[in-house]
């Protein structure tokens, strides 16, 4: 099946390079090219990235310093920063849209729309995506989305601010706040279009994944990159559609009188007449998604660090079975442990024991990954590019916070955790500092691939050591404010007596944050920089074994010249004895290998005797 | 690479002066368009602390610039001499990672006996000791797990850093190791899971018969606290009754609401059971308990319910933490609105003689005179509906 496909591209290509000259709207803007999309995602993402690191070191700037007043806020948001001080109603916008944007925006949108759109067609052997055009919508619909999302902020009433989990009845009732009014109304039109971007980029990537592959790349031939994005899109595809549908009801709540949330409530003076309503479907629909969310964000940045780490130490990576399957079982376990965020919500206490179980079964995939990673390592010969630092980091990061994921799994220890800083702490480091760490790594890696030239390695190496350092500065004391149970998404802690010796500590977290976030600002400038002045990268600038490298610097639609390259061999051909060089791409046959074949290369166990 | 130095410190310098017109230019439009001009003694002073920040910046990005360049220089120099930068580079990143490793797990001890002891006190409810154990032995277990895998990732960035001459020992995979290393987190997981069950079921089991039960309804954004009475039973409510006088909707035809009480702090007898029961009547909320390790949250149209048994009164905790104005609290720790940060009610718990004497002063909620107010208030809102639906039959 694979080989008709690759026929039917390569007749299409062959008249295709000559003939129409492409338009700057056709290149740059309603682009079809899976590269082009690529970047555009990137960019985007990078942007709503900044947007979001902006309004956090506000709200930073109010957690450290509560009683004090900063003029120049004033001077910045006008009415939201009467005398210099933060209103508590958009301090709750900015704790909201922060989420939101980091979640959606960049760890979704600009994470796996970036890679899964460079790298599947690319890795896998294809033209391009299955549906370019398809492709096209999906990123002018998450432009359309994000421009949604980004124009709440400067509404008269102020953005959505009930938190990223928007639960009703908080959401649906205007009077409840007054980000509750217009402000999520555009939340919600802007999530439904995302949503329809996410299913459009999800469909296409399995398509690609699943139909497009060059001749010989089996299912067990694809870089563990591909087997990220596939099942990511498999997530998202089977996820994304039960957060619409939630949308959708919580529309119908808000507009039209129905009531499939809201029931007995009184506020405002009055009693409404919504009854039989609950709030807790909201929640188990939006935790529907809202869980393998946190897989669909922090898949693909494993995926990247596995092939960052093989690449770089020059080995194969460890168990490149058990990587695979434990990415499946993360995914499919992802399904079904939605319910460890509703253990307090009053559900059924047997449905929460439940969710324990198949939470705590999830650490086990994610276990095998650290220690294939710790594996991956030993004894190396680790190449320290600026990819592979993040790629490190991502690996602690992650083991850091995959761990205290153990407490809150947990549903007897949640019960005080639940919705405190430890929580906050948790997740801003297992899904949120280690997948920003798997973009970072992914982009200082595919940059030449991305725009043709190399980015500086040394303000790769000063952006990596301080954004680290900052991270766990910010990050790790928050544990401790939580197991004093501070709660979370509060605008000071000055009205509890218990809270007011956390105010140091708040004001180290938010330099710590503030410091960390000038130092995004070295990436900023080596990123766009390195545009226009980067030096031009070579063919393959890490010495990689996967296809993309063989594709010219220059790009071209249709990605390869002639005929697409064919794959004899898996990614992970490094350091293999026998041969001369520390690296065999994929498409080198094993007839020009002899020396170094093992008899497993000809079965499916690779290299099944060269381990002794 | 093309660019020689001074060509770089030039487009440098250029980078800083635009950023510091950028700054300065924002700053005053800004100013133009939102600020009254305002000659206050205070604002000028925090004016000056801001313009002092900005130096600071501008400083900062010039001193990394010219750190930057140095190492450019002394790249250059080491190309010059025929060295290859990326050997030296593996060797520094590879050091930097062995000290990073040193100073981690520094700061990782210094939180842990810094902060971690600014932690809530011991539990003072029956079941948070239970679940407080088992916390101590998940923190045991994922610490060694933490501390080890630790010193291996940043150990073998170290040692296996790369050389020139190093050639990468080629090893796919090792099926028993990982067999290893799939079953035995396997085996802790499921001890975990097991005592975090046993406990789970025994805290959420059915509250004890001679329960205490009281009634707790968050609102935006106070707690609504609801006693029995004598009779122990708490009167029937529905929140179509609820008005700005009866503002949990009891409805007072129930013989067992006459003697209900309202009050404002939470008097708990100790060592007996006492059972919560929660609601909400506009959003959710939560009502936490830090010191009692419960949490439950309130949910409209939904009632929910959490026990414990109080085993520590107000008097021996402030012995116990040494602080003479500790008291326990219940607060919101779902968010609510605006001033989710303060919505509290304090908790206090005393020995049953201390208990009876504060339970005598309450007097109960239903009077006579409140019963002709909530009559009225009924009669207010019936009306204002009544005009609502003509409104809506006009149109």
């Amino acid at each position: 099946m694979s080989d008709h496909t690759t026929h039917h591209t390569d007749s299409h290509d062959a008249h295709h390079g000559a003939h129409h000259k492409e338009t700057f709207i056709s290149k740059y803007v309603f682009s079809m090219d899976h590269k082009m999309i690529a970047k555009q995602y990137l960019i985007t993402g990078i942007i709503m990235a900044v947007v979001g690191m902006v309004l956090s070191i506000l709200f930073r700037i109010q957690l450290g310093w509560p009683d004090e007043s900063f003029p120049f806020l004033e001077k910045l948001l006008g009415k939201w920063a009467q005398g210099g001080r933060i209103d508590p109603s958009f301090y709750m916008s900015m704790v909201t849209i922060h989420g939101t944007i980091m979640v959606f925006f960049v760890l979704t949108a600009g994470l796996s729309g970036t890679f899964s759109n460079l790298l599947i067609p690319l890795q896998v052997g294809a033209r391009d995506m299955a549906s370019p055009f398809i492709n096209m919508l999906s990123y002018w619909l998450f432009f359309l989305s994000s421009v949604i999302m980004a124009w709440s902020l400067l509404i008269e009433s102020g953005p959505a601010s009930g938190g990223w989990t928007i639960y009703p009845p908080l959401s649906a009732l205007p009077k409840a706040m007054p980000g509750s009014g217009l402000g999520m109304t555009l939340w919600l039109i802007s999530m439904a279009l995302f949503v329809a971007s996410a299913l459009m980029g999800g469909i296409n990537y399995i398509s690609t994944v699943l139909n497009m592959r060059t001749k010989g790349m089996s299912m067990t031939k694809m870089p563990l990159t591909i087997w990220a994005f596939l099942l990511t899109a498999i997530l998202g595809v089977l996820s994304f559609p039960v957060l619409f549908a939630g949308v959708i009801l919580l529309i119908f709540d808000r507009g039209f009188g129905t009531s499939f949330y809201l029931s007995d409530i009184f506020i405002g003076g009055e009693a409404l007449p919504n009854h039989g309503g609950s709030p807790v479907l909201f929640q188990h629909l939006f935790w529907f998604l809202g869980h393998p969310e946190v897989y669909i964000i922090i898949m693909p940045a494993l995926g990247i660090s596995s092939e960052i780490i093989a690449t770089n130490a020059r080995k194969p990576i460890f168990g490149y079975r058990a990587m695979i399957i434990s990415l499946i079982g993360i995914a499919f376990l992802s399904f079904i442990v939605w319910g460890h965020h509703m253990f307090v919500t009053g559900m059924n206490p047997f449905l929460g024991s439940v969710f324990m179980f198949t939470t705590l079964i999830i650490a086990v995939p994610s276990a095998v990954k650290t220690f294939n990673y710790l594996a991956t390592l030993w004894r190396g010969n680790i190449q320290f590019t600026p990819a592979m630092l993040f790629a490190i980091g991502l690996v602690s990061l992650f083991i850091t916070g995959g761990l205290t994921g153990i407490f809150l799994g947990n549903a007897s220890l949640d019960i005080n955790l639940h919705d405190t800083y430890f929580v906050v702490a948790h997740f801003h480091i297992v899904m949120g500092s280690a997948a920003m760490f798997g973009m970072f790594a992914g982009v200082y890696h595919w940059y030449p691939r991305l725009f043709g030239k190399m980015m500086d390695t040394r303000l790769g190496y000063f952006h990596f050591w301080l954004t680290f350092i900052a991270v766990y500065c910010v990050f790790f004391p928050m544990h401790f404010m939580g197991l004093d149970g501070v709660p979370r998404r509060y605008y000071s802690f000055t009205s509890f007596d218990f809270m007011k010796e956390w105010l140091a500590v708040n004001k180290f977290i938010s330099i710590a944050a503030i410091l960390g976030s000038l130092a995004q600002f070295i990436f900023l400038y080596n990123f766009f920089r390195s545009i226009f002045k980067g030096k031009k990268a070579p063919q393959n600038p890490w010495n990689s074994n996967t296809l993309e490298w063989t594709a010219p610097v220059e790009h071209m639609h249709g990605n390869w010249p002639g005929e697409i390259p064919h794959v004899y061999r898996w990614p992970y051909d490094y350091s293999k004895p026998g041969h001369d060089e520390d690296f065999i791409p994929q498409n080198v046959p094993l007839s020009q290998t002899m020396s170094s074949n093992l008899p497993g290369d000809y079965g499916t166990h690779h290299g099944a005797k060269g381990a002794h | 690479m093309n660019m020689s130095i001074g060509q770089q410190l030039k487009s440098s310098t250029k980078a800083i002066i635009l950023f510091v017109l950028l700054t300065i230019s924002s700053t005053i439009s800004f100013a133009q368009a939102a600020m009254p001009a305002t000659t206050d003694v205070a604002s000028q002073e925090l004016g000056i602390t801001f313009w002092f920040y900005v130096l600071l910046l501008i400083a900062s990005v010039f001193a990394f610039a010219v750190i930057n360049k140095t190492l450019k220089v002394l790249e250059l120099t080491q190309e010059l001499n025929g060295k290859k930068i990326k050997n030296t580079y593996n060797k520094v990143n590879g050091i930097f990672f062995i000290l990073f490793l040193v100073m981690f797990l520094g700061y990782v001890y210094y939180e842990f006996t810094t902060h971690g002891r600014m932690l809530l006190p011991e539990s003072a409810s029956a079941h948070g000791v239970i679940t407080d154990n088992l916390f101590n032995i998940t923190a045991i277990i994922t610490g060694v797990v933490f501390v080890i895998t630790h010193i291996l990732l940043f150990y073998f960035s170290f040692k296996y850093k790369g050389k020139e001459k190093r050639t990468a020992f080629f090893y796919p995979h090792n099926d028993k190791l990982e067999l290893y290393w799939t079953i035995i987190p396997a085996i802790v997981l499921a001890v975990l899971v097991l005592s975090g069950w046993k406990a789970w079921t025994n805290i959420t089991s059915p509250a004890p018969k001679e329960a205490l039960t009281i009634d707790v309804t968050g609102k935006q954004f106070a707690w609504i606290v609801r006693y029995p009475g004598n009779d122990n039973t708490l009167g029937s409510k529905a929140f179509k009754l609820v008005n700005d006088v009866n503002e949990t909707g009891v409805d007072f035809n129930d013989k067992n609401a006459k003697d209900d009480l309202l009050v404002n702090e939470i008097y708990l007898p100790v060592n007996r059971p006492v059972k919560f029961n929660f609601n909400a009547r506009d959003v959710i909320h939560s009502a936490y308990m830090p010191h009692f390790r419960a949490q439950m949250n309130c949910v409209p149209g939904m009632p929910t319910t959490f026990w414990f048994t109080p085993t520590i009164t107000t008097e021996q905790m402030r012995a116990k933490t040494n602080d003479p104005k500790f008291d326990y609290i219940l607060l919101c720790a779902k968010i609510c609105g605006n001033a989710h940060y303060n919505m509290q009610v304090k908790i206090v718990v005393v020995n049953d003689t201390e208990y009876a004497k504060w339970l005598a002063t309450k007097k109960p909620f239903y009077t006579e005179e409140m019963a002709k107010q909530i009559q009225e208030a009924e009669a207010s809102v019936a009306k204002a509906r009544e005009e609502k639906l003509a409104l809506n039959t006009n149109e």
